[in-house]
């Protein structure tokens, strides 16, 4: 028994040791795998879409007011008799908003259009729940088309500014790259690049950064170029920024950037930076 | 107190960042990559009003066209599909004709024979985007001297569109070679740059290896076999004054000049251990600037002239090495496998050209002046002695094809290592050597 501890830890020493001797050796030296700069970036930054919410369901009302629950306790014991007068009248209204049938008209129309065939469930619906007539629906939906067309049209509220944008209506713009889609961005990363002759010859090319700012017509051509900056000198930078500012030119006229979002593009900063 | 200054620094440091801010635009792009293919440049023929003047302006575009075709960065477009056909380049083009055709600068040219010993070349390039001149030039020379003209113009486009000196008004010595490669005869020979006007430096048949070029005189060092034992001689090209430097037994180089061209760097063999000199051209006085028993040679100055890179086999195997221009601070830099040889520094000091063999092959590569970024341009049987251009952006060496048929040929190769080019020469060719711009 004396010795039944320092056995036991011993005997669990040697165990790790052994454990560590064999199965470190079979631990698989990873390859070196190549890097990939992953660069992270806030979507709403790039599009114009707002971040949406989904509409919350329109919840049925509930029959009994349980905030209110609290003002009986409060309530004087003189005015007991009232009470239920209160009580009536709090049932009044539960009565009233009870009958309201539930506002789910959308889906029983999914429902009556999925499932057209289906036998009529014959089970008795209560008599004060109206019932859905898809034809008469339709010709409602057919006469306010042909009456007020404007009104089909889906279109911005105005004063949603501060509210939440719902995933079923039009959003307005908002964000940095405001007008232009990632897609539409890379099309124009991708024009510059096939029109712009990189200074890979120079010596230390990527200390030659060329910043220009462009205004553009809605015709994408330039209207004006202005330098906004260049680092290096000498004649390796002087190249570089007749090289940026031939490739302005080069890629003129900017008419695959959509007119209708020319807010966006009709003024933007380009900046020409070679990498090592 | 406090807060009246409180409110001033507050006041300071918002005008400050309202200065630092740029200026305000929507949409900020960043374009890190661009097109590297080489730039459409139209050389329409240069005019004349005389018949000689136009037999001159065709060969001089052509020439031009030729020589910025050969450096990789340029593409002359057909004289053919040129739409405008300018009379006078006084007047600025029409930019929208070369545009159709996709060209991104124009050179248009006259030449004006003045007398039978005078002839003025007149050119200006144009920015076809940028919609503006980018530079004119007027250069006067004999008519027979009219190729030179065209380099001359050559240098100033690819300067004008590139940044760096142009390299086509130079030319290269070589050896040329004839005969079976048992018994091969070695002259020593010029041209220009791209392969016009070969001749011989030397008559007699003496067999003359390793030219190599002071980096700003038209001087030559080389080495000849004319007697048993080797010697160096120093030769300047324009008189034809030859000078015996020195008899060297167990060398194997002829030396090279130091940047400012008063001293030479070399190699001499004593009591079998081979180490590198520094020569004074003057006094003729030499530096011993290694000490080590192992076999020290090729050494080449850096452009500054403060540092060497030489090879040596002091590791175990022959790798590149660079010291201080007097002899401390040896480092080595090359730790590739294989064996590395006959490095050479870049006249514009950022790279280092050597030799490799490794796998059987031979190779041309470049690595930075600390060793690091090493990249090899080719591959074959044999590549070797590595010459750059006067702006250090092309390197010339001498290939050779296996078999017992196989012969010398001169190659260039660009920094990048994708426009490699033979340069055409008489015969079998080898050993070149480039020379700085003519003067």
């Amino acid at each position: 028994m004396r010795f039944g501890l320092p056995i036991s830890l011993f005997a669990h020493g040697l165990f790790l040791a052994g454990g560590i001797f064999v199965f470190g050796r079979n631990i698989p030296v990873l390859d070196e795998g190549q890097v990939v700069a992953v660069e992270m970036l806030t979507l709403a930054e790039y599009t114009n879409v707002r971040a949406a919410v989904k509409r919350p369901k329109p919840k049925a009302p509930e029959p009994e007011i349980e905030p209110e629950e609290p003002m009986q306790l409060e309530t004087p014991m003189e005015t007991a008799e009232v009470e239920s007068d209160v009580v009536e009248k709090r049932q009044d209204v539960a009565a009233e908003r009870e009958p309201e049938p539930e506002p789910k008209p959308v889906k029983t129309a999914e429902a009556e259009i999925s499932e057209p065939d289906k036998p009529k469930d014959e089970t008795p619906k209560p008599p004060e729940k109206p019932v859905f007539d898809l034809d008469a629906f339709s010709d409602i939906v057919n006469r306010t088309r042909d009456a007020a067309p404007e009104k089909n049209q889906q279109v911005a509220l105005q004063s949603e500014k501060n509210l939440y944008e719902y995933a079923d209506i039009a959003r307005t713009a908002s964000g940095e790259g405001t007008g232009l889609s990632v897609s539409l961005l890379d099309k124009l990363q991708t024009e510059m690049m096939r029109c712009w002759r990189e200074s890979r010859d120079a010596v230390d090319p990527e200390t030659l950064v060329v910043q220009f700012r462009l205004r553009l017509l809605p015709d994408g051509y330039v209207e004006t170029v202005e330098l906004l900056g260049e680092t290096g000198n000498g004649p390796f930078a002087a190249v570089a920024r007749q090289r940026a500012a031939a490739a302005i030119k080069k890629c003129e006229p900017y008419d695959f950037l959509p007119e209708e979002n020319y807010s966006g593009w009709k003024d933007m900063t380009l900046s020409f930076r070679p990498r090592a | 107190m406090k807060s009246v200054l409180k409110i001033i620094v507050i006041m300071m440091s918002v005008f400050t960042a309202s200065l630092a801010m740029p200026a305000h635009a929507q949409l900020s792009i960043d374009i890190t990559k661009g097109n590297i293919d080489p730039t459409p440049i139209a050389i329409p023929d240069f005019m004349s009003t005389d018949s000689r003047g136009q037999q001159i302006g065709r060969d001089l575009a052509e020439v031009v066209r030729a020589d910025l075709e050969r450096s990789g960065l340029f593409r002359a477009l057909d004289p053919n599909s040129f739409i405008e056909k300018q009379t006078n380049i006084d007047y600025a083009p029409t930019y929208a004709d070369w545009r159709v055709i996709k060209a991104e600068a124009l050179v248009s040219g006259r030449i004006v024979v003045e007398s039978d010993s005078r002839m003025r070349v007149e050119f200006r390039l144009w920015d076809v985007f940028g919609g503006e001149q980018l530079s004119g030039l007027r250069l006067a020379a004999t008519p027979d001297n009219w190729r030179r003209m065209a380099h001359k113009v050559s240098d100033a486009i690819y300067t004008q569109l590139t940044g760096e000196t142009g390299y086509f008004d130079s030319r290269i010595v070589f050896i040329d070679e004839s005969g079976p490669k048992t018994d091969r005869k070695k002259r020593l020979a010029i041209m220009d740059q791209d392969g016009a006007n070969p001749q011989f430096l030397l008559t007699g048949p003496s067999t003359v290896i390793t030219p190599r070029f002071s980096p700003n005189s038209q001087k030559i060092t080389y080495m000849s076999y004319e007697n048993i034992v080797p010697a160096i001689y120093l030769l300047e090209i324009e008189t034809g004054r030859r000078e015996l430097l020195g008899s060297f037994p167990g060398m194997t180089f002829a030396p090279r000049f130091s940047p400012d061209g008063n001293k030479m760097i070399l190699t001499l063999a004593k009591a079998g251990n081979s180490d590198i000199y520094s020569m004074d051209l003057r006094s003729r006085s030499t530096t011993r600037l290694t000490t080590n028993p192992a076999i020290d040679v090729s050494a080449s100055y850096a452009p500054d002239g403060k540092n060497i890179v030489f090879n040596s086999d002091r590791g175990g195997s022959p790798q590149i090495y660079t010291m201080n221009a007097d002899g401390r601070n040896v480092k080595r830099i090359s730790f590739g496998k294989g064996r590395y040889n006959a490095p050479v520094w870049s006249p514009r000091g950022d790279k280092i050209a050597f030799v490799k063999s490794t796998g059987g092959k031979f190779h041309i590569g470049v690595m930075n002046p600390d060793g690091s970024g090493e990249r090899l341009l080719t591959e074959s049987y044999l590549d070797e002695g590595p010459t750059w251009s006067p702006n250090g952006r092309v390197i010339l060496f001498s290939r050779e094809t296996r078999g017992r048929g196989g012969k010398n040929e001169i190659w260039s190769v660009d920094l990048t290592g994708t426009n490699l080019r033979r340069v055409p020469t008489p015969g079998s060719a080898s050993d070149p050597a480039w020379s700085p711009l003519l003067p």
